[in-house]
């Protein structure tokens, strides 16, 4: 068989079965004038060779017009004469044949078998047509011609052309152009009609479709092949169709698979158009079913799209675009291809569970079983609960089956689509690696290897599904516990290849291996997280789980010997490999402490080493930096390592790792560095007993920030104070006892809210030593300026000031020269201690979610402010000047005009000297009142008198407690009225002793227990009692002081009386409210006097709307003002529960 | 650009700088592997920077900030 060319409508072919003599001449034709010749030309002829010769001439002429050769516009209108005197006359029952000459031509052409005739009418038709197409006018004559050529006659004859053998390219060509044109002509208006005579109109489709370009090079676009022809059709036909055409089109499977079939090997320009109609007329269709969607982007059609990832037929292609605009081939594929698979719309994607399999309903009853009981029986009663290890079904079948075909090691955008499927359908993840069994992840320092291990790090990094993928909360069943560990850590991680990935000579690959292993406990520690928190809302089956999945992660993950002894090989220049070891090991002991410490790792030795490598680091800044994170998680390993020896000094360094740390974390960190370092420096002072470990301690920030306050510390005082953090974290006991010594020795009351600090009286202890060790001058003084800021700062923070004093005499006396110890003062820093944070504040962030649950029930919501409107009462405070005022008044004024009040609420002033001198002066007021003709003169100068015996010892020390300051100013009202309901039980307390017990609360006893002096008084004394305490609540001290006394339990248990009204039932409120306003108060309340449960209680009591409002609002105002992180740890969410009920 | 998008652009060309530094001669025998064709080197370059997503955005700044004076030094050294 002789080479043929295919000439598309050209004409001249050597065709393999030539039955005419003409067929190797070239096509004769003339130039056409005028619409009359053109006719002539045309006229039905029984001699092809005429009739050729005419449709060459008409061909050449329509070439004209449509290449624009047509300058003056003259041979439009010759083709437009012809058509209006072809054009046929309506005749009743008679269907009008338009162009009867050429269709009888064809007709004989294709009886006698004149390929070339039936070329040639083809290619004027289509010529033709696409001249009407550009022209709005003619559209009548285009519809009349395409309803001719859906005549049965014309069909045969396009489906004779159309299934012309193979290689007739010449015939096949023109005639799908012919009824592309058909298709497209007037916007598709008969593309409904041609398609349902797909019979004829579409005859060998999809054979033509694998008709592509096989020469050498590139496809001319100019000659475009048959199967390109025929695509273009296709697309025609899917843009103008309606859904229900669509439907059945692309129910054709074999053209479907002929448009995908050989896309890799197609053209850029067809590639183009066959994505960008898949895109707008499937993909973005909106109304096109989806199941219409899925019979065309099937996984077959993805995989063949996918195939285009790194298409690089034409290397101009990608200048092109640049031109263009447009992006490459690849790009484009890129695009639908994610477009499809992670749009719902585009019926590919489909709603799935996440971590829970197909077919698997969590929720449901476990069949034939009591619900309960089965749950009792544990996590293997579910029967599908160990079903998934070798088959997972999924809902997302056809994505599962095309995301196998992708190869995301090689390709960035491979990975990109499969990761971003993974994340719209989970519960691929599984079910991909299942079936990946050749993925094997055994090291080896290639490209593919790498490729692997950024796959698996994506993998790993991805989020877990909202409820592990189950709609809007927790299911009551977990889900397989196989399915979640392949999420966690994929099967190709395994065990021998990530432990030969650490042993691993080289350095990249352990590097990769200890990122992954970074990330993959970081989720299963998420993971842990999710399971507690749905064991919260359900049965503890999940508990059960997550401690399968603990057991079957321990045997995944390598153990942490070999991290560690990776990590022992790195050299000091490894930045980025020490730091994420450290951060490796220390996600060993977070996350599976029990795993972690069988290692028996001691981490000593290096955190020295680390230490010191900071230490003198002379790298540039971000080196220090990346040195610094490594320290930081070491530090916080050695917290969990029962062998550091924090104090414990090496000839190495001259301070002992704590100190040093202590040392680092002043003078290298920022405040960008967090809480790392002072978290770890926190807990071993804590720990060691250095500071008292409670929640209301300040613990080491008072030091800490002393330490700042004192600029280029002496490396004289820094081993001093070495020396003393030795001391006191090797024997606590002993400060401690010191303490409470020193303390009984000065005389001052302790109770266990006294806080103080081990620390301090292991400076005092060694103080002299320092100071005969004779040291230089400039390290004298500067310790003398720490000490005083190391005591200021604890008064700040709420360390107790007797004790501060306690401890700064004794300093003063260690020091012995009295001119430098005079300079140990304790200044007050309590503005400033706010200003930096506290390591003990870090945490507590508030929980929103909760705290909006506290607002929800039926009650009317009382505001933040409203509810301080109703229970806030200012604490009461002494006028200006009150030290001088008095002395120029009446008695009378004194105790009724509130003088005498006022001069009393002095003695529980900040300072000492003031109230020294309210003291003095509250004597002076006592002899003036009992020289005075005052009525009650006697009674008020026992008071008084009393007050001023009472306070004498403390007042020099500390502030006298609100609550005796409190109990004078009230008792000052009652004796001034005789007739008070308490008249007679306050004389009786003023003349039953001339001191009154500082521990104890005056009348309280007396009031609630002993009933009233006269009968129907009960309720005035309690509602005095209530105001008494609500003004001797003021300080943190004062909770203390409540709480020791347990003043709480008894006016909570007053409340229980049916017949309280409700205004002493707001004055109980009024006295929690003002607790919560004072730092720990909230705290107190709710840990040691269920003050959440009682107004839960009190709440549920009330039957009035606005009163159960008010408790709800208080219940809310507790958990605003406690330590939400504390009280939630303390009350195991329970207090949560509760509130949100 | 925001100022966060500074510090992580700043911190993922610390992060590869620092690598290809340590890996050096990991990296030359990768590059000299048969597979090593293609999409392969964007492919390594995306996976070496992945490690930037285990540094939280405050770490990152403190590495970047302190990496600052050094930088605009060597900027006008360069000059």
């Amino acid at each position: 068989m002789a080479k043929r060319k295919s000439h598309g409508g050209e004409g001249s072919h050597a065709g393999k079965k030539q039955k005419t003599n003409h067929v190797h001449e070239p096509p004769s034709s003339e130039e056409v004038y005028t619409g009359r010749q053109l006719h002539q030309l045309l006229t039905f002829e029984q001699d092809l060779r005429k009739a050729r010769h005419g449709l060459q001439s008409f061909k050449d002429l329509l070439d004209a017009i449509l290449n624009g050769d047509d300058k003056d516009s003259d041979k439009l209108p010759i083709v437009l004469e012809f058509l209006e005197t072809t054009k046929p006359t309506e005749v009743e029952d008679e269907v009008p044949v338009y162009l009867p000459d050429i269709m009888e031509t064809w007709s004989m052409a294709s009886q006698m078998s004149n390929e070339n005739v039936m070329s040639a009418v083809a290619v004027v038709l289509a010529l033709l047509l696409k001249l009407i197409s550009g022209n709005v006018d003619l559209a009548s004559y285009g519809l009349g011609i395409c309803r001719t050529l859906l005549q049965k006659r014309q069909q045969e004859l396009l489906a004779k052309n159309l299934s012309a053998e193979k290689g007739k390219d010449f015939i096949i060509s023109p005639t799908l152009r012919l009824l592309k044109e058909a298709v497209c002509l007037d916007g598709g208006a008969l593309a409904a009609p041609i398609f349902r005579a797909r019979n004829n109109t579409f005859k060998s489709l999809a054979r033509n479709m694998g008709l592509r370009y096989l020469g050498e090079g590139i496809e001319d676009p100019k000659r475009p092949s048959v199967r390109t022809n025929a695509i273009r059709l296709l697309l025609g036909s899917l843009k103008l169709l309606h859904n229900e055409a669509k439907r059945d089109l692309l129910s054709q499977k074999d053209i479907v698979a002929a448009l995908m079939r050989h896309l890799r090997e197609d053209p850029p320009p067809l590639i183009y158009e066959i994505l960008d109609a898949l895109k707008t007329s499937v993909v973005r269709d909106k109304k096109l079913p989806k199941d219409v969607k899925i019979r065309i982007l099937n996984s077959h059609s993805l995989t063949r799209i996918a195939s285009l990832y790194g298409y690089s037929r034409d290397p101009a292609d990608s200048e092109e675009v640049s031109e263009n605009g447009r992006p490459s081939v690849e790009d484009a594929a890129h695009e639908i291809l994610l477009a499809a698979s992670t749009d719902p719309s585009a019926g590919i994607c489909r709603s799935q569970h996440g971590y829970y399999p197909e077919g698997v309903d969590p929720d449901a009853l476990i069949a034939g079983t009591d619900n309960t009981h089965s749950l009792e029986l544990g996590i293997d009663s579910i029967p599908w609960m160990s079903k998934f290890e070798d088959e997972i079904p999924v809902r997302n079948m056809l994505l599962a089956e095309f995301i196998r075909s992708l190869r995301p090691w090689s390709s960035t955008k491979q990975s990109e689509l499969l990761i971003t499927i993974f994340e719209t359908s989970p519960e691929l993840i599984a079910h991909y690696f299942l079936h990946k069994k050749t993925f094997t992840f055994d090291p080896k320092l290639s490209a593919t290897w790498m490729g692997y291990a950024a796959l698996l790090y994506n993998v790993v990094q991805l989020p877990i599904p909202a409820h592990f993928g189950q709609g809007n909360g927790y299911a009551r069943l977990p889900p397989p516990t196989s399915v979640v560990l392949g999420n966690i850590i994929p099967p190709p991680m395994t065990l021998k290849a990530l432990t030969r990935c650490l042993s691993n000579k080289s350095k990249l690959v352990s590097f990769y291996a200890i990122r992954m292993l970074v990330l993959a406990l970081q989720k299963l520690a998420r993971v842990l997280e999710m399971h507690r928190e749905a064991s919260f809302s359900s049965e503890s089956i999940w508990a059960e789980a997550a401690r399968r999945l603990l057991d079957e992660f321990y045997l995944r993950i390598p153990d942490p010997k070999e991290v560690i002894t990776c990590y022992r090989t790195m050299t000091d220049d490894d930045l980025l490999q020490r730091e994420a070891a450290s951060r490796l090991m220390l996600l060993y002991y977070e996350v599976i402490p029990q795993l972690a410490l069988r290692a028996k790792f001691d981490v000593s030795p290096v955190v020295l080493a680390t230490i010191k490598k900071v230490e003198t680091s002379e790298n540039a800044g971000e080196d220090v930096v990346m040195s610094l994170l490594e320290l930081e998680h070491l530090c916080a390993i050695a917290k969990y390592s029962p062998s550091m020896r924090w104090f414990a000094r090496t000839p190495e360094m001259p301070t002992s790792p704590f100190t040093t740390l202590l040392r680092l974390y002043i003078e290298k960190t920022t405040a960008l560095s967090g809480d790392r370092l002072s978290n770890v420096l926190s807990y071993v002072a804590d720990e060691y007993q250095l500071v008292e470990s409670r929640p209301n301690s300040p613990g080491l920030d008072p030091l800490i920030e002393a330490l700042r306050r004192v600029s280029g510390i002496n490396a004289e005082v820094w081993t001093f104070l070495d020396n003393c953090v030795e001391r006191c974290g090797r024997t606590p006991t002993k400060y401690l006892e010191m303490i409470e010594e020193q303390m009984e020795k000065a005389g001052v009351d302790t109770d266990v809210n006294t806080t103080t600090c081990p620390l301090m009286m292991t400076l005092v202890e060694q103080i002299p030593f320092f100071v005969s060790a004779s040291p230089g001058k400039r390290a004298l003084e500067q310790l003398v300026q720490l000490l005083s800021e190391y005591l200021g700062c604890s008064l700040a923070s709420g360390i107790n000031r007797a004790f501060l004093h306690v401890t700064r005499e004794m300093l003063i006396a260690g020091i012995g020269d009295k001119k430098l110890g005079g300079k140990v003062l304790i200044p007050d820093r309590s503005t400033s201690s706010e200003e930096l944070p506290s390591t003990h504040d870090i945490d507590a962030t508030p929980v929103d979610g909760l705290v909006d649950g506290v607002a929800g029930g039926a009650a009317p919501r009382i505001s933040t402010e409203e509810l301080e409107d109703r229970l806030s009462v200012p604490i009461i405070t002494s006028k200006e000047n009150s030290l001088l005022k008095w002395s120029s008044k009446t008695p009378e004024e004194l105790v009724e005009e509130g003088y005498a009040t006022s001069l009393i609420l002095l003695l529980s002033s900040e300072h000492p000297s003031i109230r020294r001198e309210a003291l003095t002066n509250v004597m002076k007021m006592a002899t003036k009142i009992k020289e005075s003709a005052y009525e009650e003169n006697e009674q008020i100068w026992l008071l008084l008198m009393e007050l001023a015996e009472s306070s004498q010892a403390l007042i020099g020390q500390a502030p006298l407690p609100s609550v005796i300051v409190a109990f004078a100013c009230r008792a000052l009202d009652v004796l001034k009225n005789p007739l008070h309901c308490l008249y007679e039980k306050v004389n009786v307390f003023l003349t039953s002793g001339p001191v009154w017990s500082l521990d104890r609360i005056p009348l309280m006893q007396n009031i609630l227990q002993e009933g009233p002096t006269d009968d129907g008084t009960y309720y005035s004394e309690v509602s005095w009692l209530l105001g008494f305490l609500l003004d001797s609540l003021r300080t943190p001290k004062d909770i203390d002081f409540f709480h020791t006394r347990k003043v709480f339990e008894r006016i909570f248990a007053l409340s229980s009386n049916p017949y309280m009204g409700p205004n002493l039932r707001t004055q109980v409120l009024r006295i929690l409210y003002r607790a919560t306003s004072i730092e720990g108060g909230s705290d107190t309340v709710i840990t040691r006097f269920g003050a959440v449960s009682w107004l839960v209680a009190q709440k549920a009591a009330s039957t009035d709307a606005a009163q159960r409002a008010l408790y709800q609002a208080l219940i809310r105002r507790l958990w605003e003002t406690c330590d939400q992180k504390r009280i939630s740890a303390w009350s195991k969410g329970g207090i949560e529960k509760l509130i949100v009920e | 650009m925001t100022s966060k998008d500074t510090t992580a652009a700043d911190f993922t060309s610390y992060y590869l700088q620092q690598s290809t530094k340590e890996f050096a001669e990991d990296l030359d025998k990768i590059r000299s592997a048969d597979d090593f064709k293609g999409d392969a080197l964007p492919v390594l370059v995306k996976s070496l920077q992945q490690g930037t997503s285990m540094f939280s955005p405050a770490d990152q700044k403190r590495v970047v900030d302190a990496r600052k004076p050094a930088a605009s030094s060597q900027g006008e050294s360069d000059s």
